[in-house]
């Protein structure tokens, strides 16, 4: 069977496009990587969602090559299975979005123009995006509706226009700890704002709301209340009858016709048998790093550099979503009985966010430059991720025996702790960017990504100018040993870059449809197309293009 | 300084520990796995070594292991110990597991017995007091070949402490309980346990 459109991937670039389509009766293939699990299938075991290997390759098998610029000016590669810290993000149907903690804060109208708006940085590729703002508004207002995002407008300086008054889906409900930071906001006249969610608090269709389980990121939701390509798109789009998921399907190549059109994914099945799809139109989404790899890997007569690679810009100015973290403790002798009850309370949520200094104009720099986000959020409930950290002392050396338990037990009896997490622009440089490994393959024999995770001081600096004003809001609101880092270390789960859109070929692998310029009916939905990230977690935004692009292609499959 | 050396010079004397062993020898308070002489020595007794359980450890391993971990996290008084939560079975379970990165458990039994062989050139580490023994386990984990050795051990330790009951680990939930820790809803199912989740269908 020839399927109108063949989806490599099934994450949040990939969800839209299938439910649109889909629903549009064009008949739509997903290929996923991995199984597809159900709601009711997960549990808040933290062995299988944090501790092991379930929902990710094991790396033995499958690695990525991550190389680090050193102290010394050199570079080293490790791979990850050398060191154990994994790119790997959620390879089962619906993706990385099944284990999200889904802040969902929509780009501003400057990120689409941060060169324009801010200039040039030495050393950083910033380029302006080929769309506006007014362009995926609509977009974004589509996602709240119809994944499903909660919260409260509350107008801010940096508030972006929006279409519509509120989200569609009311605020979670919120720990104690809230009102203490809007208070402390008040006092020292910052703008604090509740976060938007990729989480419903009521019900939609099948989906029941939040329950408070108190375990959200890194584990499969199991009420469906998190906005995941899989509960919330493509549920539907199977129920159209018009589209197939095919889980266990690893896409190593795209086969071209040498007249510059895709035919055919080719994939392995669970059983390792190689298998293909034939479709009209195909679209990448199979996170940043592994769309650059497929990209570099399906090289043949006609594209002897990969897919749509003719200028060499595939793999290039890959950018992270990150920036520092910082964190405060609550110390119970400090608070009388009821209010460490409040604090105590499992479940609820923090969802306080600062954008007061999405533009920073301080004389410490020397014009106004681009700022960032800071997310205010509980610690995770994942009790031996807890335990773990307090392994050490301060001074590195192990706690052993009645001094560790006695950390153990004040750690989770007598304090909580609360994290603020820092969002800058990860400036794309040509040190951030993804090659096919010369000699490292995965199980199958094809070479692994080789990810360069340079970064530019430019973030650091914007990084720790942020982190400040966490722990001075921290600070205030009567949290003790508050203390932040920042650092270049990458978040490897908030990727995007690597196959940028732009008006000009030998600049970006992508138009502004996100279509490829070389390939006619090859499309690229996931964060690949980003050419900067904005200050924000990217997942809103892939979905909200993803839908835009759904758009494009059915005026490409009408025609 | 040299590892090893910097190991060896710690340990109490073959002597001091005679000296310390005889006076444990008598008059035992047995309680849940310690003894006690009435002074403020304490000496841990593990559980019977069982082959079926306890493979892939020989006997001896066994041995050093299980006080090994009782060091790491003691029966004290203040929460349970490291036997009341199962640990040794747990890395017992961790060493079985193919999908274990198999250098990680290499590490785990080749410095084991490094250990053994270190302790066999001072003194009986298996009839030491339980400080004795902390104090020998802190200098292998200032050793550079010991620190990550102890800090993997801790790690597993901290697993049986806190993961599921289901998992035959925080015997009667006495980790949750002891930290006040409120597991999440639903609770696994006994098929989607690890590893057993990977005999389902659609994993």
């Amino acid at each position: 069977m020839k399927f109108d459109v063949c989806i490599v991937g099934s994450g949040a670039g990939a969800g839209p496009v299938a439910y649109e389509l889909s629903l549009a009766r064009y008949k739509v293939c997903v290929l996923e990587k991995g199984p597809w699990i159900k709601t009711d299938q997960f549990s808040k075991d933290e062995m299988t969602a944090t501790r092991r290997s379930v929902y990710t390759p094991n790396l033995k098998n499958e690695r990525h090559v991550i190389v680090k610029h050193q102290k010394d000016g050199t570079w080293e590669a490790k791979s990850t299975y050398q060191t154990g810290k994994d790119y790997w993000n959620g390879n089962i149907v619906g993706g990385s979005s099944n284990f999200m903690s889904a802040y969902f804060h929509r780009l501003k109208p400057q990120d689409f123009k941060l060169k324009s708006t801010y200039g040039e940085i030495e050393g950083a590729n910033v380029v302006d995006w080929p769309i506006d703002y007014e362009n995926l508004e609509p977009y974004y207002a589509k996602v709240e509706s119809i994944v499903g995002v909660s919260g409260k407008v509350v107008p801010h300086k940096h508030l972006e226009p929006r279409s519509t008054v509120d989200f569609p889906f009311p605020p979670l409900q919120e720990n104690v700890l809230a009102s203490w930071l809007d208070a402390a906001a008040s006092e020292l006249d910052y703008e604090v704002f509740p976060s938007p969610r990729g989480i419903i608090s009521r019900s939609k269709g099948n989906r029941k709301s939040c329950y408070y389980s108190n375990y959200c990121g890194s584990y499969g939701c199991s009420s469906g209340a998190k906005s995941s390509s899989r509960v919330a798109l493509l549920n539907d789009a199977v129920a159209s009858g018009n589209c197939t998921i095919i889980d266990h399907a690893k896409v190593y190549h795209l086969t071209t016709d040498g007249n510059g059109a895709v035919t055919e994914a080719q994939y392995y099945d669970a059983e390792d048998n190689k298998q293909s799809v034939s479709a009209k139109l195909f679209v990448v989404a199979a996170q940043a790093i592994e769309t650059s790899r497929l990209l570099l890997m399906s090289k043949n007569e006609d594209c002897p550099d990969g897919l749509s690679n003719n200028n060499g810009q595939v793999g290039k100015n890959l950018v992270f979503s990150g920036g520092g973290i910082g964190s405060g403790q609550v110390l119970f002798d400090e608070l009388n009985p009821e209010e460490v009850s409040d604090i105590k309370q499992p479940g609820l949520f923090i969802n306080r966010a600062s954008q007061h200094w999405y533009e920073i104009d301080d004389e410490s720099f020397k014009k106004p430059i681009k700022g960032g986000t800071i997310d205010f959020v509980s610690e995770h409930a994942n009790a031996i991720t807890k335990a773990i950290g307090q392994k050490r002392n301060n001074d590195g050396s192990l706690r052993i025996g009645a001094d560790l338990k006695e950390q153990l037990h004040f750690y989770f009896t007598k304090q909580r702790t609360f994290k603020f997490e820092v969002f800058v622009d990860w400036l794309p440089t040509d040190n951030c960017r993804v090659e096919l490994d010369p000699d490292v393959t995965d199980k199958w024999g094809d070479p692994v990504a080789r990810v360069y995770v340079g970064y530019h001081d430019h973030d650091l600096e914007v990084g720790r100018y942020l982190a400040k004003k966490g722990e001075e809001l921290f600070r205030k609101a009567g949290l003790k040993n508050v203390k932040s880092s920042v650092s270049g270390g990458v978040s490897p789960n908030l990727q995007a870059g690597g196959c940028r859109f732009g008006d000009n070929p030998k600049t970006s692998v992508l138009d502004k449809n996100c279509k490829s310029h070389e390939i006619d009916n090859l499309y690229v939905t996931d964060g690949s197309f980003m050419p900067t990230g904005g200050s924000v977690p990217y997942t809103f935004t892939i979905y909200a293009n993803a839908f835009r692009v759904a758009d494009r292609m059915k005026e490409h499959l009408a025609s | 300084m040299n590892e090893s050396k910097k190991f060896k010079s710690n340990p109490i004397s073959r002597r001091e520990f005679a000296q310390k062993a005889a006076l444990g020898g008598i008059g035992f308070f047995v309680f849940a796995g310690l003894e006690s002489c009435g002074t403020d020595e304490v000496y841990f007794v593990p559980r019977a070594f069982n082959a079926k359980i306890h493979s892939p450890l020989s006997l001896k391993e066994y041995n050093y292991l299980a006080r090994i971990l009782n060091v790491i996290l003691p029966e004290n008084g203040n929460g349970p110990g490291a036997q009341q939560v199962n640990a040794v079975e747990h890395i017992c379970s961790v060493l079985r597991d193919k999908r274990q990165d198999p250098d990680e458990n290499r590490l785990i039994t080749n410095r084991l017995n490094r250990f053994i062989s270190d302790m066999n050139q001072n003194a009986e580490f298996q009839n030491a007091s339980l400080k004795v023994q902390t104090e020998l386990v802190v200098a292998a984990s200032e050793t550079k070949w010991g620190n990550y050795w102890v800090s993997r051990l801790t790690t597993l330790v901290l697993e049986a402490l806190l993961l599921d009951p289901k998992y035959n680990v925080n015997s009667n939930e006495c980790g949750w309980k002891w930290l006040e820790h409120q597991p999440g809803s639903p609770r696994p199912t006994d098929s989607r346990l690890y590893p057993t989740i990977f005999e389902t269908d659609e994993i």
